[in-house]
């Protein structure tokens, strides 16, 4: 039961980890010597700082729509430039990102805060057009909800920021060419910038050799002394990659680049080889001490010949000294640091920093096939809370592994687990413990970042029993946690961030207990990933607690467990992500809350997908607000039970874009709602059917059905005691107003087009009757109907028995009064026939039919 | 546009069934406030039926998308 201590910072793996003046340096290295019982203690990385005050301009974002401009009135007045789009629906204060605008003289692509003119017009603050002048095109998206307008800026833009004239390409050094970069696409994987509208370019020819490459004049002089440490988002995509860095950016005195005053070597985490199909990475580096007081061009320096080399920056931003509380840089993690209210707990990397520095914009950094823009690969909101406004934001660090695990492909473990624990004396990794007394206390958590988000697993347990590891977190890696094989595992207060792949790969872990992750920003692929968990504890041991997801391309995907015992959960809770939550192909599986808070606002997307289970899937209150086909998507799947079904939805999306429809779509299957309430209509197609009891519908319309689709509902529309079942053109439901008898309920049938003809009305089973051979059998029930533009009666299908054809008999009487119809037949050998009652159109909508007091004998 | 009711009936929490004619082959039942004028009825029939023609447009478009390879059918990701 010993402790073993490990600090990233400032341990060494050739220390024996056994006392904090001893303390060793990774995870590996201490769990490599650790024994079943031990715990390895391990420094906390710095504690969160606010960053003050933070407005969210809006707390429910519709990402994904965007608009054409159709008119812009260039302006060169600062925030004067005014743009026509119809409908924008924004809000002053609202941030807004212009893209693939072509005009390349007044350089409006980019992100700018808006003030409304009016329903159509707005106006772009920040942005000088640098004359007047009239133009149109581009798209126009509002990112309002991934934003943090702050109180006052952290930080201090130097170049490759925003646009206007005075964004121009660098100025190159012969055998060098340079350009602002902004090739834009929806349908592109295109990388062409992580601010702004533009990035740098910079084409360093093989004959180039060393020296300044290319610099660019500063607008205006800048005094910088306020500042310790430079941050840029760079992406090299050809050439050589030196890890250490061949280049190095210089703040100079002059105009043209030339009088350095601060030096940067920019370091490239990851492969060697540079490629288009690596990202833009945050790149902080910290001078230790003020920078400039009179900086008036920065450039770009080959330090060491490494021949041609391409590459883009943007976002180059001076920042404060590392010990300050808002030394914010692109490298920092920012969240609400809530301890205690589970979505106030994340923490989201920066995509960029906009405005005057003072626009946070979050996101996932370092992915491959990220376009700023693109529809198919991002487009995520953000979950700050329930109520947007103002909040006080935080940053903190992480530490940095790349220094030292550097790593160019993606299965690389940066750390990992070595060594198991055994029943009863689990080997614990435990993060957030405190240097300053020694590691006694554990007051904080102990993050690491890859950098490189393409690259490398944060830390890997494989093939491992009996672990805990706790108060832990990895960002930017190509997956931050990777739970491989191994059995026993408990994962507590564990957080992910950025990561390429997957922030959580929990893969074949069986028998696992005291899981609990918060996952934002991370996955191409999935998130959280719960696959192959099987001979699972239940919910009372406390299998898998919370599932925290944001921010993501696709949700959490809960896929392939459960056997033997069911899977059970008490948490999963996810929010815009841009495809689907998937619950897959399970063998059993229980989850108690499952909640999309809001929608995302991509067409269809954004919702629970349930699909292929293999056993029952029950859910005992599940949530959903803003999603197109609400909280239930089912296809191909009978399997699912949702206990409480609640799902709201706005009046309608916002920018234009109706944001949801429907709070079901039942494909091809069946689900059962056993209670909730539902503001949009159910929908099912393709034969689905829709089963509840005592769902509330507050929808007007309260479903749709189509292609052979049926609806089955029990104390409907949260009325107990009534009953009712609908297909796509007629509806039956009970009723007590029209009786032929005093006691119960008749049946009403109502046929709402003339699609529900002859053959095509509403059937239904009224008996299934046990018959014995050669006994004539006969059924009779009572109807009435409204008037003569309906038929109801009875039928036997013929085929049932043999010797008993197919008959069937419908009332001809005159409306408003009790008729008796009767079929019989004779069977030739025993055994069960189906009765049906069946009601069908024949001239009059209006019309409806009641149907009562069946009854049936056999001679 | 103005729809004819043919008939109305009580509902859940004191809301009141409106049966309308949407066309000369099919009625529709919504489900509103007790007393509501013609004009206000109109308007949720209106806005329903444009909100299931443009469901159906993005239904389209979603098929689209998918059949030109430009996202994952979800079916079979």
């Amino acid at each position: 039961m010993a402790i073993l201590y490990v600090d990233y910072e400032n341990g060494n793996d050739s220390n024996d980890g056994t006392s904090f003046a001893n303390r060793k340096k990774t995870i590996d290295s201490a769990s490599s010597v650790a024994s079943a019982g031990d715990t390895i203690r391990l420094a906390k990385s710095p504690d969160p700082t606010s960053l003050g005050n933070g407005t969210v301009p809006d707390p429910f974002p519709s990402i994904y729509h965007y608009r054409n401009i159709t008119a812009i009135t260039y302006s060169n007045v600062t925030g004067e430039t005014d743009i026509t789009v119809n409908s924008h629906s924004c809000n002053t204060g609202d941030i807004v990102e212009i893209y693939n605008n072509s005009d390349t003289t007044h350089r409006i692509n980019g992100v700018y805060e808006v003030t409304v003119v009016d329903s159509s017009s707005l106006k772009l603050n920040n942005y000088n057009a640098g004359a007047n002048a009239t133009g149109s095109g581009g798209y126009f998206r509002v990112i309002s909800g991934k934003c943090i307008k702050l109180a006052s800026a952290p930080v201090k833009n130097i170049a490759a920021f925003a646009g206007g004239t005075q964004r121009t390409a660098w100025t190159a050094s012969a055998n060098v060419t340079t350009s602002l970069y902004s090739r834009y696409s929806d349908w592109s994987s295109t990388r062409a910038t992580m601010q702004g509208g533009y990035s740098d370019q910079i084409e360093i020819d093989s004959s180039f050799g060393t020296g300044k490459a290319a610099y660019y004049t500063l607008p205006a002089t800048l005094n910088l002394s306020g500042y310790q440490q430079l941050s840029l988002n760079i992406h090299q995509y050809s050439g050589t990659k030196v890890i250490d860095g061949n280049y190095s950016l210089k703040l100079c005195s002059d105009s043209t680049g030339d009088t350095p005053v601060n030096s940067f070597t920019i370091r490239q985490p990851g492969s060697t080889s540079a490629s288009t199909s690596q990202p833009f990475m945050p790149i902080t580096i910290d001078l230790g001490s003020n920078l400039g007081s009179s900086i008036n061009s920065i450039a770009l320096y080959v330090d060491s010949d490494q021949g041609a080399q391409q590459l883009r920056m943007c976002n180059i931003i001076a920042c404060k000294a590392k010990s300050a509380d808002d030394s914010l840089t692109l490298s920092s993690l920012v969240g609400r640091n809530s301890t205690t209210v589970d979505d106030q707990k994340f923490w989201y990397t920066i995509e960029a920093i906009e405005g005057d520095g003072d626009i946070i914009v979050v996101g996932p950094t370092g992915r491959t096939n990220y376009s700023k823009t693109s529809y198919y690969y991002q487009q995520f909101g953000a979950w700050f809370g329930d109520t947007g406004g103002t909040y006080t934001f935080y940053k903190r660090e992480c530490f940095n592994t790349s220094v030292d695990h550097n790593t160019g492909n993606t299965s690389t473990d940066v750390q990992r687990v070595i060594g198991s624990g055994t029943s009863g004396n689990k080997l614990t990794i435990s993060g957030g413990w405190d240097t300053s007394d020694s590691m006694t206390t554990r007051n904080g958590l102990s993050f690491y970042d890859g950098i490189h988000s393409q690259h490398g697993q944060g830390l890997e347990v494989s093939s491992r029993s009996y672990i805990t590891i706790e108060n832990l977190g990895f960002f930017r890696y190509y997956t931050g946690f990777y739970l491989h094989n191994s059995s026993h595992l408990s994962a507590k207060n564990c957080f992910s961030g950025s990561c390429g792949q997957n922030g959580v790969y929990h893969y074949q872990c069986d028998y696992c207990e005291d899981i609990e992750f918060y996952n934002a920003c991370s996955g191409r692929s999935t998130p959280i990933s719960i696959e192959n968990a099987d001979h699972c504890k239940p919910k009372a041991d406390g299998y898998i607690r919370k599932l925290y997801c944001n921010a993501t391309y696709n949700g959490t995907r809960i896929y392939n467990s459960g056997r033997y015992n069911r899977l059970e959960m008490d948490t999963v809770w996810s929010t815009y992500h841009t495809l689907y939550l998937y619950i897959q192909s399970n063998w059993g599986l229980y989850i108690d809350y499952l909640t999309i808070p809001e929608g995302n606002t991509y067409s269809s997307h954004g919702f629970p997908y349930f699909q292929s289970n293999r056993g029952k899937v029950e859910i005992g209150t599940l949530t959903g607000k803003n999603l197109y086909y609400g909280a239930i998507y089912v296809y191909q799947d009978n399997n699912l039970v949702v206990n409480t079904y609640n799902f709201s939805h706005t009046s309608s999306g916002n920018y234009g874009y109706v944001a949801s429809q429907y709070s079901t779509y039942v494909n091809q299957c069946s689900v059962r709602i056993l209670g909730g309430t539902v503001s949009r209509r159910l929908y099912a197609q393709s034969n689905g059917k829709i089963f509840t009891k005592g769902l509330q519908i507050t929808d007007s319309s309260e479903y749709y059905l189509n292609d052979s689709s049926e609806l089955f509902a029990r104390d409907y529309d949260g009325t107990s005691g009534d009953y009712f079942s609908a297909k796509a053109y007629s509806y039956l439901q009970s009723d007590t107003t029209t009786r032929r008898t005093a006691s119960g309920y008749s049946w009403k049938a109502v046929m709402t087009s003339s699609d529900s003809s002859y053959g095509n009305g509403y059937a239904w089973d009224v008996a299934k009757v046990a018959v014995q051979a050669n006994s004539l059998v006969t059924a009779n029930i009572y109807v009435n109907r409204t008037g003569t533009g309906i038929h109801g009666g009875l039928k036997i299908e013929g085929n049932q028995l043999a010797g008993f054809a197919s008959t069937e008999s419908y009332c001809m009487g005159s409306a408003g009064s009790w008729e008796q119809i009767t079929v019989s037949g004779t069977p030739t050998e025993n055994g069960i026939i189906t009765i049906k009652a069946d009601a069908y159109y024949d001239g009059d909508t209006g019309h409806h039919v009641y149907f009562d007091d069946f009854s049936v004998t056999q001679a | 546009m103005t729809y004819t009711i043919i008939s109305t009936s009580p509902a859940a929490r004191e809301k009141v069934y409106y049966t309308v004619k949407i066309s000369d082959t099919e009625n529709r039942t919504f489900k509103l406030d007790p007393d509501l004028t013609q004009e206000q009825i109109d308007a949720v029939v209106i806005e329903t039926l444009q909100s299931e023609e443009q469901v159906e447009k993005d239904r389209a478009a979603f098929n689209q998308l998918i059949a030109d390879g430009l996202i994952e059918d979800p079916r079979f990701s």
